[in-house]
C-alpha cells in the first residue's frame, strides 16, 4: 500500500496537474486513497475549483460591469501630453 | 501622407478619446495585470498604437470596442513575455504550507469554508477582495494564471508555446493556488 501513499504537498500539486492535463492510473488511484484519508486536501480540491470557477468567469469579461472601476486623472494629462 | 488638418483632427480625436475611454481602459489593464505601473504603460501604449493605425480605423466600430481590442492584445503579449523566463522561485512557499513531510502545517490546514460560494461569483465585495489577492502574487504567476484563462486551452498546449516544461507550469499554478485560498480565506471567510 504504501507505493500508493501521498504527501499533502504531492497531493494538491497532482490536484493542478489534473485539472491542466492528465493524470496516470497510478496517480488517479493514489489522489482517490489520499482524499479519503485527509479530509484538508479534499476541502482544498474543492476550493481550488471554486478558484478555477470564478477565474474562468472572470477572465473574459470585458464589460465594465464586472470589473472595479478606477480613475486615473494623472494618466489622462500624461498621455495626452505625450500625443 | 495626411495633411496638417487632418493630422490635428486625429489628434484631437484622439485626445477626446483618452478624456473618455481611458477610466475604462485603465481599470480593465489594471483587473488583467494587477500592477498599477503595468496597467499604465499599457493604456498609454494602446493611445499612442492608436495614432499610428488611425488610419485602418476609419470609424468602423465603436472606438471603445477598438481600444479595447488593441489593448487586449497587448496584455495578452504582456503575459506572454512576462513569463518566457519564469523564475521558478524558491521553494520556500512550500515550507510556510508544509511540514517536512509534505503534511500541512497546522495553521495552513485549508479549513472548510462556513458559507455556500455559488452566489460570490457575482459579489463585488468579494471579487474585490478576490482581486487583492491576486495583487499579491508574483507578477510571472499572474502572467501563468492570466495565460492558463484566458485560452482555455489545455497546460500542454501553453507549455510548448512558452517553452516551460509541464512539470514546472502546474508547480508555479500550485503555488499560486496555495497562496490565493490562503489570501482569500483570510480576506474573507475567516472575517
Amino acid at each position: 500500500m504504501k507505493f500508493l501513499m501521498l504527501s499533502c504537498l504531492k497531493t494538491t500539486e497532482l490536484i493542478e496537474k489534473k485539472a491542466l492535463s492528465s493524470l496516470s492510473l497510478k496517480e488517479k488511484v493514489q489522489l482517490i486513497i489520499h482524499k479519503r484519508i485527509c479530509g484538508a486536501c479534499a476541502e482544498y480540491e474543492k476550493q481550488s475549483k471554486f478558484i478555477d470557477n470564478f477565474l474562468k468567469k472572470h477572465i473574459h469579461k470585458t464589460d465594465d460591469a464586472s470589473i472595479p472601476q478606477s480613475q486615473n486623472e494623472e494618466l489622462k494629462e500624461k498621455i495626452k501630453s505625450k500625443l | 501622407m495626411p495633411n496638417a488638418v487632418d493630422e490635428s483632427n486625429i489628434h484631437d480625436t484622439i485626445k477626446s478619446w483618452v478624456q473618455t475611454y481611458s477610466d475604462a481602459l485603465y481599470s480593465f489593464a489594471l483587473c488583467k495585470t494587477s500592477s498599477k505601473e503595468i496597467a499604465e504603460d499599457l493604456v498609454q501604449e494602446t493611445f499612442l498604437a492608436t495614432l499610428q493605425s488611425f488610419n485602418n480605423y476609419e470609424g468602423r466600430s465603436n472606438p471603445k470596442t477598438w481600444l479595447m481590442a488593441i489593448l487586449s492584445n497587448k496584455i495578452n503579449d504582456y503575459h506572454r513575455k512576462n513569463f518566457k523566463n519564469p523564475t521558478l522561485m524558491d521553494s520556500s512557499i512550500y515550507t510556510s504550507f508544509f511540514n517536512e513531510n509534505g503534511v500541512w502545517n497546522s495553521e495552513q490546514f485549508p479549513a472548510k469554508w462556513q458559507e455556500s460560494t455559488e452566489h460570490l461569483l457575482d459579489n463585488p465585495n468579494f471579487i474585490k477582495v478576490f482581486q487583492d489577492c491576486m495583487q499579491h502574487l508574483p507578477p510571472n504567476w499572474i502572467s501563468a494564471i492570466q495565460l492558463r484563462y484566458l485560452h482555455e486551452k489545455k497546460g500542454e498546449i501553453i507549455c510548448q508555446e512558452l517553452n516551460i516544461s509541464p512539470t514546472n507550469y502546474w508547480k508555479i499554478i500550485q503555488r499560486a493556488k496555495l497562496m490565493l485560498r490562503k489570501c482569500i480565506e483570510l480576506g474573507w471567510f475567516s472575517k
